[in-house]
């Protein structure tokens, strides 16, 4: 046995074993008394013990039968979508223009970090007062500048608070992109462009036939991550709207801790996540299949 | 000898110690304003008894009910917490209070026949009681002296009607310097229907009948205010205290708001004056909000008969607390020489009109429908008629 351990892979074994045991017993657990709890009818008294009626899908059927379901869903699709392509976008944009060692570029790109390490409930009341609609720094400068002649409500307009939070969200995932591709960027050899330029190709083209299919790999496990992060944003949406007005700014993991939380309907709740497990399921495959590529490329 | 020296020096040392066994009594709540009245005077009860250690925590509104939960379900809840007027039949219904009705009846401290008849209704649940009110708070509005007389108003001369109200409002709207008539708070949490419900009730309605003719004139009344530019469209957003907030920075001529909010409203730079919330109709039915906290022994509590005295000692400094805490008694004692004298008669004036929310020990259903409707007709995505249907339908449903 000693010698099992010592000489051949029992040692990786039971360091792997170690952490399957944590990990079983904090997020596995709980994954599993969730999943129960959403079939079964929960009251504040049976909070705490698994002994609950079993009440199958009822749960699920209420829950898509609420007539804010579709809403939200709705709302949870533009956040992931909006947000995602965006921090994408402008990230990956910032990280090819810091890969360009000028000045100061690494210190600047070292101040991006300050969206990413501050709290998201400090980074949500500091917008609530930039966005406040009569007193707000955005609307001021706007009229200042004359672009808008009146106050815009960014955060109590039902057509606006949606679109303002994933503003404030892409914001805040932009340094998530920027740090983390530009690891990518950096791996990819400098001789590859000059041949490229050599070659006559321009900066458009290098771009598209050297940079990014060499990052593909990175891009998709990057995004793949950056979609569950994104599903378990819940601070800045507490902090900025609560989900109002008249659940226009609602996203599905708010909704499901107002439902437990609020309304103490926990099997909803519970039952909301459980939904949202099927969409971080789907992008966790999406994403092992990214690593196993990139290992084995 | 050296060990028998260390002997005796330990003997005497443990005997030095008390030897009354100390029980410790926790205390959950949210006192606001500061300094927290609880914290204090259980602090009193604690420093005048020697078995007892009292401990207090502070949570914050919002995230009180989530903490109880948190507590009973892991059998970890606080030997005392503090119950809001709204949530007493729901936690008095769920078994996990301490019937408190045979302790109250041998009380020498508590005479529960003296407590304001709504309070007594709101602790009260299927004939047993499961809490004791620690105070009273009622909503008045505070209207801006100065603006008032700018615009050819009295300060002293309250609306008498909601035609008269709407018309204040409306001239003390001033659309240049971006001052608002009226702040209020419409959010989507247990304040938008704490600050509405008072006047739809006003208007004949009830929480259990909430589609009436009344009610509808009263959300449109609100609906009114929103669209047509007397109050900021932030009120679907606003907190009270934000609504407060901009009352004090003078972006709003009147605000309704609190009893517990007046030492910062005397803090503020001008003059104000406080209105009772007026009648649909000139004499017609008065009605404002009436709530605050109880205190409520845990079921699971290893100690009431100790937490039932923290509470009694807490009940007896009533004629103190507003003085040292802005907090009124639920109950007709009158404190000596009371702080802000003019602010506290009014207050007491229209408390004899207050009303708590519900009592129903499914609030917390009630009041999200009621939001949802007030949210959906103050964003103007809903007519107030229709919203109020579909809230209704809610509320009926809830079994």
């Amino acid at each position: 046995m000693i010698g099992f351990i010592r000489d051949r892979s029992g040692f990786e074994i039971l360091l792997a074993l170690v952490s399957i045991a944590y990990l079983f017993a904090f997020a596995g657990v709980p994954f599993i008394f969730n999943i129960v709890m959403s079939m079964q009818k929960v009251e504040m008294m049976n909070l705490a013990s698994m002994q609950r009626p079993f009440v199958g899908l009822e749960n699920y059927r209420d829950v898509f039968a609420n007539p804010d379901f579709w809403l939200i869903v709705r709302n949870t699709l533009l956040f992931l979508g909006l947000s995602t392509i965006f921090q994408l976008c402008i990230g990956l944009a910032l990280a090819v223009f810091f890969s360009r060692d000028f000045l100061g570029a690494s210190f600047m790109r070292g101040l991006f970090l300050a969206a990413w390490i501050t709290p998201a409930f400090a980074i949500g009341q500091i917008w609530k007062w930039i966005l406040s609609g009569d007193t707000g720094l955005l609307n001021y400068a706007l009229e200042s500048l004359g672009l808008i002649d009146g106050p815009v409500y960014w955060l109590s307009d039902p057509d606006l608070a949606l679109y303002a939070v994933i503003a404030v969200n892409i914001w805040l995932g932009i340094p998530y992109y920027l740090l983390l591709l530009s690891v990518g960027l950096a791996a990819i050899p400098g001789d590859l462009y000059e041949a490229a330029e050599l070659d006559g190709a321009g900066p458009v083209a290098r771009f598209w036939t050297i940079t990014l299919p060499l990052m593909r790999n990175t891009i998709l496990a990057l995004v793949a991550l950056g979609l569950i992060f994104t599903l378990q944003q819940f601070d800045l949406i507490a902090a900025l709207t609560s989900g109002g007005p008249v659940n226009s700014s609602n996203v599905a993991q708010f909704w499901s801790w107002q439902l437990s939380f609020q309304k103490f309907d926990f099997a909803a709740g519970s039952a909301v996540s459980v939904l949202m497990l099927f969409v971080v399921v789907f992008i966790s495959a999406i994403y092992v299949a990214s690593t196993r590529a990139e290992r084995s490329s | 000898m050296k060990s028998a020296a260390s002997f005796l020096a330990i003997a005497v040392s443990l005997a030095a110690a008390p030897v009354v066994a100390q029980t410790t009594i926790t205390i959950w709540g949210n006192d606001n304003p500061q300094p927290s009245a609880t914290e204090i005077l259980s602090a009193e009860f604690d420093a005048m008894r020697d078995d007892v250690v009292v401990e207090y925590r502070q949570i914050p509104f919002s995230d009180l009910n989530e903490e109880y939960m948190r507590a009973f379900a892991t059998n970890s809840a606080p030997d005392i917490l503090m119950v809001n007027t709204t949530d007493t039949h729901f936690y008095a219904s769920s078994g996990v209070l301490l019937d408190l009705t045979d302790r109250i009846a041998a009380s020498d401290i508590i005479d529960f026949d003296e407590i304001f008849p709504g309070y007594q209704a709101a602790v009260t649940f299927e004939g047993r009681i499961y809490e004791v009110p620690r105070g009273a708070n009622t909503l008045m509005i505070y209207v801006n002296s100065a603006m008032a007389e700018a615009a050819g108003i009295d300060p002293v001369d309250a609306p008498e009607s909601w035609t008269e109200f709407y018309d204040y409002a409306q001239r003390l709207t001033n659309a240049d310097s971006r001052v608002f008539g009226i702040a209020f708070s419409a959010k989507n949490n247990q304040e938008g229907p704490w600050q509405w419900l008072p006047f739809a009730r006003m208007a004949g309605a009830e929480w259990d009948r909430i589609n009436e003719p009344g009610a509808v004139r009263a959300l449109e009344m609100w609906r009114d205010f929103v669209v047509n530019g007397l109050a900021s469209q932030e009120v679907l957003v606003w907190s009270q205290g934000d609504a407060a907030d901009s009352f004090r920075a003078q972006r709003a001529a009147m605000v309704i708001q609190g009893s517990w909010d007046v030492a910062n409203m005397v803090a503020a730079p001008f003059e104000w004056n406080l209105w009772m919330l007026p009648p649909e109709e000139v004499g017609g039915l008065r009605v404002s909000a009436a709530g605050d906290f109880t205190y409520a022994v845990a079921a699971a509590s290893d100690a009431p008969d100790l937490a039932f005295e923290v509470i009694e000692y807490i009940y007896s400094q009533d004629n103190r607390i507003w003085n040292e805490f802005s907090r009124m008694p639920a109950r007709a004692v009158s404190p000596e020489n009371p702080n802000y004298p003019e602010a506290y008669e009014a207050f007491i004036g229209q408390l004899q009109y207050g009303r708590v929310l519900g009592p129903n020990a499914r609030w917390n259903d009630v009041s999200v429908a009621l939001q949802t409707a007030i949210q959906a007709s103050l964003s103007g995505a809903a007519e107030p008629a229709d919203a109020l249907e579909r809230a209704a339908a809610e509320i009926a449903a809830i079994d």
